[in-house]
């Protein structure tokens, strides 16, 4: 009889003291996990369907893209890392200048790209138009 | 005196009763907003840009897959090139014409391609486009 008294005098309650580290382990765990990486890149407005605007030729620099990823400028074969430099030039002549980008049909979209951030490089963003 | 002791018997605890309480809060919310990875597209090598913005928001992004060989994907289906235009047109419905493409093409994608879904989204009035890429170091 003495041993199923001491058994009822016994507090039965589940021992809640590391509640709280395993919550703040779960916790560091979805902190962890959570990927809140926002898409990056450069954007870009494509022109309206069949809208053609007349332009001075004096206002369009063509930048052409060929197969080989070699840029040219108003004809002039400029290297990638200088295009920024040039476009740079040709803002300050003219700030309303247009920069209509043209690639071949096997030009590669490395280069595409390539061209286009030096272009944003040169805060020529409002100016950039893709020739299609 | 007698009023000093007093105060130093006082115990000076922070109450942690609480903490789980506070702590299971924290996990639900990063539960929740944790958004897991919808439909991947095909495995891409994104090309590198110095001068990148963020996008503002998931809401309203249709992401186009495009890798080496000119596959198109489109939420996790091939798509052929012809077909963009109908399936852009019915999202940028769906968005009420606040719809941004994210374009991840492979860094070898032939511009003919890229040229021809720039059409595509023309014709089916969808102009912001957002080229993805990594940022380069």
């Amino acid at each position: 009889m003495a041993v199923l008294k001491k058994n009822k005098d016994r507090d039965a309650s589940i021992p809640d003291g590391s509640l709280a580290d395993i919550a703040f382990l779960i916790l560091i765990f979805f902190m962890v996990a959570t990927t809140i990486d926002m898409d990056k890149g450069i954007g870009i407005i494509l022109p309206p369907e069949g809208e053609e605007v007349e332009l001075n030729k004096d206002r369009i620099t063509k930048v052409l893209i060929d197969p080989k990823g070699k840029v040219f400028l108003d004809g002039e074969i400029v290297e990638m890392d200088d295009v920024q430099k040039e476009i740079e030039k040709l803002l300050l002549e003219n700030s309303k200048m247009i920069f209509s980008v043209k690639a071949h049909e096997s030009a590669k979209y490395k280069d595409y790209i390539a061209v286009l951030d030096q272009l944003k490089m040169a805060n020529a963003d409002k100016n950039i138009s893709i020739a299609q | 005196m007698k009023q000093w002791k007093r105060k130093s018997k006082q115990k000076a605890e922070i109450p942690t009763t609480a903490m789980p309480d506070i702590v299971f809060m924290l996990i639900f919310f990063f539960m929740v907003s944790s958004v897991l990875r919808t439909a991947e597209g095909l495995p891409v090598n994104l090309p590198q840009a110095k001068k990148i913005q963020k996008l503002k928001s998931r809401v309203n992004v249709t992401y186009i897959w495009v890798n080496k060989a000119g596959m198109i994907s489109i939420d996790g289906q091939l798509v052929k090139p012809e077909n963009i235009r109908n399936i852009a047109f019915v999202k940028q419905k769906e968005a009420q014409g606040d719809l941004t493409i994210s374009l991840r093409a492979d860094v070898d994608t032939k511009y003919e391609v890229i040229d021809r879904i720039h059409k595509e989204l023309r014709k089916a009035q969808a102009f912001k486009i957002n080229y993805s890429t990594r940022t380069a170091s």
